[in-house]
């Protein structure tokens, strides 16, 4: 058999382009894109084969230049600078809307002598501006291969595959940006004295003000008298100031242009949209209608689940011979799973908006709308993206801060997007608010959805409140600013956003499962076997399970967590579910499943027919509440440490974060326990 | 000034409208150039680029 050949591309363009759908249809990948400036946080690798080669596509994320602002940006650059040995070509995906500012990034790669191939995305948006691209004169013009593609539907993606495969790629060997006067002395200093001959890349270096690439002895060569004449911001502006004037130059041969008469849909909807009162009325309500969503549409299928797992649990506790196995798989494993697995359709719907919102460019609309409102806080409204998200889940949140360019704003983002009411939450925040409000209604609006309300209200306003400390406390001398690009709407992809919802729940319900098999196993272990006991020690009214091991370090801890007005069952759930919240409600369900003193049926039922030894609600309504404040605010989450650590690159802010969460946690609920028992 | 203004294509001696403002004085809305790109940027961005009125 004839081996296969590797080979390693890059996807590149302006942010919004179509490069993570363009990702997606080549290597048929569930990789989440949305219509919003940075959804490609991280460098994302794919790969697929065509013919008998492989190939490995970089998706690096979107940028304007090559010279960075924020932090995504900075990956771009760097990975493309520095990495450029391990990379055959670059694929540049235009966009035929924007063709002006594609141009910019594209001839600055160029520039610097990589290989590259460009690829003209949503031409058919184009032409319903009356917008038309003459693909052979751009080709022609820059000296490369340049493909037309659809790639949201999948139209020209064999062509493209074709071409990486022939090795298409071309390096310009003309230069559209001529160094200035002033400059070139150095440029040249530095060239004669190194082994770098790309003068542009030279130039790049002394225009950057961030680290780039690197020279040998480059600090040497530039003497003090050189640093004066190449103030590294006013290069940049020169340069690109030049660059557009010769891309309109192109433009104007490459476009025709028919004058545009309809208004068009981005036009439309924006005079709603972001209007002064309307804009903020539509977007509480959007939100109001996914938390309704939340709720309602998934009442069904969570019955379905759950009376399918109660089911089973029977079934096989039927089914299996008596015994040790038995237990461990009826009530520990299969309650375990199916507490968690309920969840699938609450977080399945609030994914899917959250999906169609990026999707449809609505996000860029919300950033306008809250900037304002946020910057007080320390925010930017660049924010409310990743505290949006984080009502799904903070670990992608997290990671998309990084187009903050302001390192502050981007820090407090990190450091309070927790707070935010994740999926993650959903499962404890129903089971509690299901025991401690009635099942009642006023005037149509049931009580239980304006208790989930509230606690969404709380996660929000301490994520504010918390900001609003910070401020105080994170200095920095850089400026904020908001320079944002406002994509046109387009019709979100209803169907490929469903399949990878459909991924996501699977990938939480793999996740968690995998963690609370193994916390089931060790629950049951740990509460099938007992140090041995006195006969006459047993009391009639406590169960084996009080008496196991498991019961054993519940009661050690209780001390601690009776002021909330926790029992040892709860306290075992909050200590198992620090590596994960979800856990809690796995482990309740396999607690009570062990206690063969409590009544059989859903767990909901059994927590609410536990009675503490003095007849009192051992969920009682005070109970719960500290319960609730206690999830809202503690960290919980170890995925979650681990992703800030590795954002803010700083073990100072992750332990603090961590710390004061977990305190804040544990005093409030304290605090609210005592006041309302 | 952000060099990203001038990186989003408004150079001077464009040509362009600003069509929403949020309340309180928040972001500008505004469009430009042939390709009519839409950006949102600060009033404190915005004080930076000298404007003549046309029309």
């Amino acid at each position: 058999m004839q081996e296969k050949k590797q080979k390693q591309i890059l996807l590149i363009g302006n942010p919004n382009v179509g490069k993570s759908t363009m990702f997606n249809v080549l290597c048929n990948r569930k990789q989440k894109t949305g219509n919003y400036a940075g959804v490609t946080v991280a460098s994302l690798s794919g790969k697929y084969i065509y013919k008998n080669e492989e190939v490995e596509v970089i998706d690096l994320p979107g940028s304007y230049s090559i010279y960075p602002t924020s932090e995504d940006e900075a990956i771009f650059s760097r990975y493309l600078i520095q990495e450029q040995e391990s990379y055959s070509g670059v694929v540049y995906i235009a966009d035929a809307i924007n063709m002006r500012r594609s141009l910019l990034l594209f001839q600055q790669i160029q520039d610097l002598g990589i290989p590259a191939i460009m690829v003209v995305n949503q031409i058919d948006e184009a032409e319903k501006r009356g917008i038309k691209i003459d693909i052979s004169k751009l080709a022609e013009i820059l000296n490369i291969p340049v493909f037309e593609t659809n790639a949201k539907n999948n139209i020209g993606i064999e062509t493209v595959r074709e071409a990486v495969f022939n090795n298409d790629f071309k390096i310009s060997q003309t230069n559209s940006f001529e160094i200035p006067t002033e400059q070139k002395a150095l440029v040249y200093k530095i060239s004669s004295n190194t082994s770098e001959k790309n003068l542009y890349k030279i130039w790049t270096l002394l225009a950057a003000d961030t680290y780039l690439g690197k020279i040998e002895n480059i600090h040497e060569i530039i003497t003090q008298e050189d640093s004066k004449c190449s103030v590294p911001k006013r290069l940049q502006i020169h340069e690109t100031v030049r660059r557009y004037q010769s891309i309109d130059k192109i433009t104007s041969q490459i476009t025709e242009k028919k004058p545009q008469l309809k208004e068009l849909l981005t036009e439309k909807l924006d005079k709603v949209l972001v209007h002064k009162i309307w804009g903020y009325v539509v977007f509480l309500l959007i939100l109001l209608l996914i938390f309704q969503s939340v709720f309602f549409l998934a009442e069904y299928p969570m019955t379905w689940i759950e009376d399918f797992f109660t089911w089973l649990s029977e079934f096989s506790g039927e089914r299996l011979p008596e015994g040790p196995i038995n237990s461990l798989v009826s009530s520990g494993i299969i309650p375990g799973i199916g507490g968690i697995m309920v969840f699938a359709p609450q977080i399945g719907i609030l994914l899917y908006f959250l999906y169609l919102l990026e999707d449809s460019g609505y996000m860029a609309r919300v950033v306008f709308l809250m900037d304002r409102m946020l910057r007080p806080f320390g925010l930017n409204g660049k924010s409310i993206v990743p505290l949006v998200s984080g009502t799904a889940c903070a670990i992608p949140a997290i990671m998309s801060t990084r187009n903050i360019e302001n390192v502050k704003e981007r820090l407090i983002t990190i450091l309070v997007t927790p707070f935010m009411t994740c999926s993650a939450r959903l499962p404890i925040y129903s089971i509690i608010i299901g025991l401690i409000i009635p099942d009642q209604s006023f005037y149509g609006i049931k009580y239980r959805a304006i208790a989930l309300m509230i606690m969404y209200l709380i996660g929000f306003l301490m994520a504010l409140f918390s900001s609003f400390i910070l401020k105080s406390f994170i200095k920095t001398k850089i400026k904020s600013f908001l320079v944002m690009d406002l994509p046109t709407y387009k019709m979100p992809l209803f169907g490929y956003d469903f399949k990878l919802v459909l991924g996501k729940v699977w990938e939480f319900i793999s996740g968690a499962g995998k963690v609370i098999f193994t916390v089931s196993i060790i629950l049951w272990a740990l509460s099938y076997f007992g140090p041995p006991q006195h006969k006459n020690e047993i009391l009639a009214t406590e169960s084996s399970l009080d008496h196991s091991y498991l019961g054993r370090i519940g009661r050690t801890m209780e001390p601690a967590i009776a002021p909330l007005g926790y029992d040892w069952k709860m306290g075992i759930g909050i200590l198992t579910s620090f590596a994960a919240r979800e856990v809690f409600v796995g482990t309740l369900s396999t607690l009570y499943s062990l206690d063969d003193k409590a009544p059989e049926g859903k767990l909901i039922e059994k927590m609410r027919l536990d009675i503490k030894p003095n007849g009192e609600k051992v969920f009682s309504f005070a109970t719960g509440v500290s319960i609730l404040l206690f999830y809202a605010f503690a960290m919980q989450c170890i995925s979650t440490i681990a992703v800030v650590y590795r954002e803010t690159r700083s073990l100072k802010w992750t332990m603090l974060q961590t710390v004061s969460m977990t305190a804040l946690a544990y005093f409030s609920a304290l605090i609210i326990y005592q006041i309302l028992k | 000034m952000p060099t990203k203004i001038i990186e989003m294509g408004l150079l001077p001696e464009t040509t362009f409208r600003i069509l929403y403002q949020a309340p309180f004085g928040g972001p500008l809305y505004i469009e430009y150039g042939s390709d009519k790109t839409r950006i949102a940027l600060r009033e404190a961005e915005a004080r930076f680029i000298k404007v003549e009125v046309s029309e």
